[in-house]
């Protein structure tokens, strides 16, 4: 007993230590936003600012509009999450509870679609969007992040485990494949589907390369073209940057810490037993 | 008899499948050239003679898109020119210039963005890096200045030009795109050190640089507590310390008369020479090789002498503010008898053709108050070198020079040297191949784990073999 004790205290502080060193630099970058530049640069080290210096985050919101960036942001991540979650969960539930011929082969062409860099793909994605008209649109800052091959394979194993019976249950109850998806299959998949729109959110939230590329028009960039507005090889805006980095975090770090409930209370409830 | 059928099926699915990707994978790529030229809508004329050169006499309102970089308060101090345009010339002209932050991918974005069958994504003024040109001047859109400058009617001619800036941005004879934004490298210093240390004035070759080095350094208990020298060493000092010899760097004059297939560094012996005495820095022990935070070793005293661009005076003076006595000196030669001086380095502004002559005549129109004297005056002020001549006399610069000797360094420097010490068109530079080589290679140079023989060596290596490639992909 004593040695089972003895590991559980020794695994806690693990993690501990683990959580500790990952919070770090955050919490480091949170610290430099309040120092003031002369006491950013001083020599000796030291954590805690002298006082709490707000011109970083007055310079973070004045010299860019980050207000209007975290706006385009908010509803590019926001809009392209929830389709994601739709499109991903329609998908996987094709591959989890019906058979039908090429099954596999489109499941493993699906697989084999996340071998291929997105860089590769971003000159011909560019070309397609520019022909559709969406340059300088949401939908054209969207259309890249509507699907994610990755998250269709997390949710079809998490539907995998479902029983059969459960759907054949459903069908002599006279559920149709629309309703069972919709008041069956969703309803008890909370967890997992919360667990795509948070990692299709942040992940979104945080794409720099393809919302510049589409966008020709300061007031549709995103966030973290923000960052790189205040940003010049030969300066140093730590203060500045720290402070807009902090800003920016807000919405992912609060979109995590709501939903991480529903990830932990995600229970498969009304299933069959036995 | 099930299984064979399905088995069937499934090699015909194989099939079916394998064949869409072979046509997918075999479809050919868009090229920078359009296969068809009906298919992209051309300029208003294809030849760079019969170009429309700005003689428009009234110019229709209209937009200009101009497409740049320039961020933290170098983005700020291009607004500011920008809207006083909008404010005053523009706005009797009814021309507005609309400016869009597109970071470093601008020439990704410009090459993207031609390929459309529809121009109306591209811009029509783009902030361009000199090692772009060879690839940006191929575009059919492009509107070399070189027709608009040589206009009868045009308020810039190339007399009120630098000929050092003008070079910078001049391939195969052309002049692509107006110069901008342009700096040179130079040493920085912490003149109370040196003169704490005996030191008369900065050196001015590499031997003295050695010697103020080892003078500079400063050891505690076996430990170095300040460097002498600190450089974050890249293809931007190499090139200026080979070029600064009288080197081209490449073959084709550096690339500016066809494109660059080798380095001659190795030929005309400028590698070796400066290597050699780059040798001597390195044994003092007092050398720091970092990759940044350069501005803020040195402003916390650090390190007492730092080799960068002229762009970052700014930047430091407003780390060091008062807390010691912060100079510039032009780059210390090779050799005693070097003439050429540091290259020019910089970026500048390329126009585009599409197809609506009167935004061309608007573009140049602002290209022409851009680079006025008194517009330049004030942009010097933001860190760069004033382009245009007439900015010198103005009573305005001459008093900033006044309170500013840091910055006239930077312009004396350019002025004194070369027209032909300039930065090479290797457009295998920002790819990050020979970017990281140069830096892992002198980096183990200065850490004395190689021979002078053996980093000249492996730098021609590198170089030629990403040169090889690059020509070999996009001949």
């Amino acid at each position: 007993m004593n040695r089972k004790k003895y590991r559980s205290v020794l695994y806690q502080a693990f993690c501990l230590f683990v959580g500790i060193v990952v919070l770090l630099p955050i919490a480091y970058a949170v610290l430099i936003s309040f120092m003031e530049p002369p006491e950013i640069l001083r020599r000796e080290f030291h954590l805690i600012p002298d006082g709490l210096y707000l011109g970083n985050y007055i310079k973070a919101i004045t010299k860019t509009t980050l207000f209007r960036f975290m706006y385009n942001s908010l509803v590019v991540a926001g809009v392209s999450s929830l389709v994601r979650v739709i499109t991903c969960s329609m998908a996987a539930f094709s591959f989890a509870f019906f058979q039908y011929r090429g099954k596999n082969l489109i499941f493993m062409l699906y697989l084999g679609s996340m071998m291929i860099p997105p860089e590769i793909l971003i000159l011909q994605n560019y070309a397609t969007t520019a022909k559709l008209g969406l340059i300088n649109t949401y939908p054209g800052m969207m259309v890249v992040f509507l699907v994610s091959a990755t998250h269709v394979f997390i949710l079809r194993q998490n539907f995998l485990s479902y029983s059969r019976s459960l759907r054949e249950a459903s069908a002599i109850d006279g559920c149709t494949n629309f309703m069972f998806f919709c008041r069956v299959l969703i309803p008890s998949s909370t967890s997992a589907l919360i667990t795509v729109f948070i990692a299709s959110f942040v992940g979104t939230w945080n794409s720099y390369v393809w919302p510049l590329i589409v966008t020709n028009r300061d007031n549709m960039r995103t966030v973290q073209v923000a960052i790189t507005m205040l940003n010049f090889p030969d300066e140093s805006p730590h203060g500045a940057i720290m402070a807009a980095a902090v800003l920016i975090l807000i919405p992912s770090a609060l979109v995590f810490l709501i939903f991480q409930k529903k990830i932990k209370s995600g229970i498969m409830a009304g299933s069959v037993k036995g | 008899m099930c299984i064979s059928k399905c088995q069937k099926s499934f090699l015909v699915w194989i099939l079916c499948g394998s064949l869409i990707l072979l046509s997918a994978c075999s479809a050919k790529p868009p090229s920078s050239q359009p296969e068809s030229q009906a298919s992209v809508p051309q300029p208003a004329s294809t030849s760079p003679e019969e170009q429309p050169a700005g003689d428009h006499v009234e110019i229709e309102p209209c937009e200009v898109v101009y497409w740049h970089a320039m961020s933290g308060s170098r983005g700020e101090a291009l607004e500011q020119y920008v809207q006083r345009y909008n404010d005053t010339v523009g706005k009797e002209l009814g021309i507005t210039v609309t400016t869009v932050f597109q970071g470093n991918e601008i020439a990704s974005k410009v090459r993207m963005a031609s390929q459309e069958s529809k121009l109306d994504n591209m811009p029509d003024i783009s902030q361009t890096v000199g090692m772009d040109i060879p690839s940006i001047s191929k575009l059919p859109m492009v509107a070399p200045a070189e027709n608009f400058i040589n206009s009868a009617n045009s308020k810039i001619k190339k007399d009120d030009i630098y000929e050092h800036f003008l070079r910078a941005f001049t391939y195969e004879d052309v002049l692509v795109g107006m110069p901008m934004n342009c700096s040179s490298l130079l040493l920085h210093y912490n003149a109370d050190l040196l003169r704490e240390a005996g030191l008369d004035g900065p050196p001015e070759t590499l031997a003295e640089l050695a010697e103020y080095t080892e003078k500079l350094t400063v050891r505690e208990n076996g430990k170095i507590v300040r460097y002498g020298l600190t450089v974050g060493f890249e293809r931007y000092q190499l090139v200026n310390f080979c070029t600064s010899q009288g080197s081209f760097f490449g073959d084709n004059e550096g690339g500016r008369s066809g494109p660059m297939t080798k380095v001659v560094i190795d030929e005309d012996g400028t590698l070796v020479k400066f290597l050699t005495e780059w040798q001597k820095i390195v044994d003092t022990g007092g050398l720091k090789m970092v990759d940044d935070n350069i501005n803020e070793e040195f402003a916390v005293g650090i390190t007492a002498m730092t080799l960068m661009s002229s762009s970052r005076i700014g930047a430091v003076k407003g780390l060091v503010g008062d807390s010691f006595d912060y100079q510039t000196a032009p780059l210390p030669k090779v050799d005693p008898g070097d003439t050429f001086g540091a290259s020019t380095g910089g970026s500048c502004l390329v126009m585009y053709d599409k197809g609506d002559a009167n935004r061309l005549a608007a573009a140049w129109n602002f290209i022409e108050y851009a680079t006025s004297a008194e517009t330049q005056m004030t942009w010097a002020q933001a860190g760069y070198i004033p382009v245009n001549k007439a900015a010198q006399g103005l009573p305005g610069m001459i008093a900033y020079y006044e309170e500013n000797p840091q910055d006239r360094v930077a312009f004396e420097q350019i002025r004194n040297g070369n027209p032909l010490s300039q930065e090479p068109f290797d457009n295998v530079n920002w790819g990050g191949e020979t970017f990281n080589a140069l830096i892992d290679i002198m980096q183990r140079f200065g850490d004395g784990k190689m021979t002078v023989g053996q980093a000249a060596d492996e730098i021609v290596s590198e170089y030629n073999q990403y040169l090889i490639e690059y020509q070999r992909v996009n001949s």
